[in-house]
């Protein structure tokens, strides 16, 4: 069973924005098939890294997004966004000390917040966005 | 870490329609510089897609603006700017092999579409 399942409704109109959300759950899904990295294996630890790496892409790109519409809130959305970036190299730490415990309490607390930050602080900023290609 | 290409407000024609795409565009690069620095093959595939989308948008937007500025009655016939697809040609043979995104092509998109900026003027 998957730790995390896309539903449309968590859409927020913008295809590109949908896909990286959608992409990036689909890594935590991964990583925790993989075991949820409980040991100290490469694969948990390459995967800890893509997923770091992917998700300060998505947050830059939405940033330069929100930068370029002269979105009001991209303070609040930059704190929101490095918050979350501290609690993904939290993970990565504590993958590194092979400590079991904190990685099973992380993935939910990632998977709550991104989808939360998705559907509050997102959402708002999509009707700013000028150029919407699509898939 | 700096940013491959620098170019804010330096390449601004007078349409901020046009200068927000071209700022866009220019912010994806730097994010596919970041992730091939970064050796990250995951994020490099997504952000090159998304180059792709983003440039096929641009384009499109461009051939228009010029179509309804210069041939009214040229109605639906594709418009030829052979040069404009450069990028696109470059970024799908690198899309099929990824260790062909050199420091060399990186360097052609970066003159490519400063090139392009600058000829935007014109249009």
């Amino acid at each position: 069973m998957n730790f995390f399942k896309w539903k449309e409704s968590f859409e927020i109109g913008s295809v590109e924005i949908d896909l990286q959300h959608k992409s990036f759950l689909e890594l935590l899904n991964c990583y925790y098939d993989s075991g949820s990295g409980c040991t100290r294996d490469t694969v948990g630890k390459e995967l800890l890294d893509t997923l770091n790496q992917y998700v300060r892409m998505h947050f830059r790109f939405e940033e330069s997004l929100m930068r370029t519409a002269g979105y009001r809130e991209l303070e609040l959305q930059k704190k929101q966004h490095k918050y979350f970036e501290s609690l993904v190299a939290d993970l990565q730490a504590s993958h590194a000390k092979s400590k079991p415990d904190v990685l099973k309490q992380a993935l939910p607390l990632l998977r709550d917040w991104f989808l939360c930050h998705i559907l509050e602080e997102d959402r708002k900023f999509i009707p700013y966005i000028k150029i919407n290609p699509s898939k | 870490m700096p940013h491959f290409i620098n170019c804010s407000g330096a390449f601004s024609v007078d349409s901020k329609e046009i200068d927000d795409q071209h700022l866009q565009i220019v912010d994806i690069l730097n994010l596919l510089y970041e992730a091939k620095q970064e050796q990250s093959l995951v994020t490099r595939r997504h952000v090159m897609d998304m180059l792709k989308r983003y440039t096929e948008t641009h384009f499109s937007y461009e051939e228009g603006l010029i179509r309804a500025a210069s041939y009214p009655g040229m109605g639906t016939r594709p418009l030829s700017r052979v040069d404009d697809r450069k990028d696109q040609e470059a970024c799908a043979v690198c899309d099929r092999n990824p260790d062909l995104l050199t420091e060399e092509v990186f360097e052609f998109l970066k003159k490519w579409w400063i090139d392009h900026m600058r000829n935007a003027e014109r249009m």
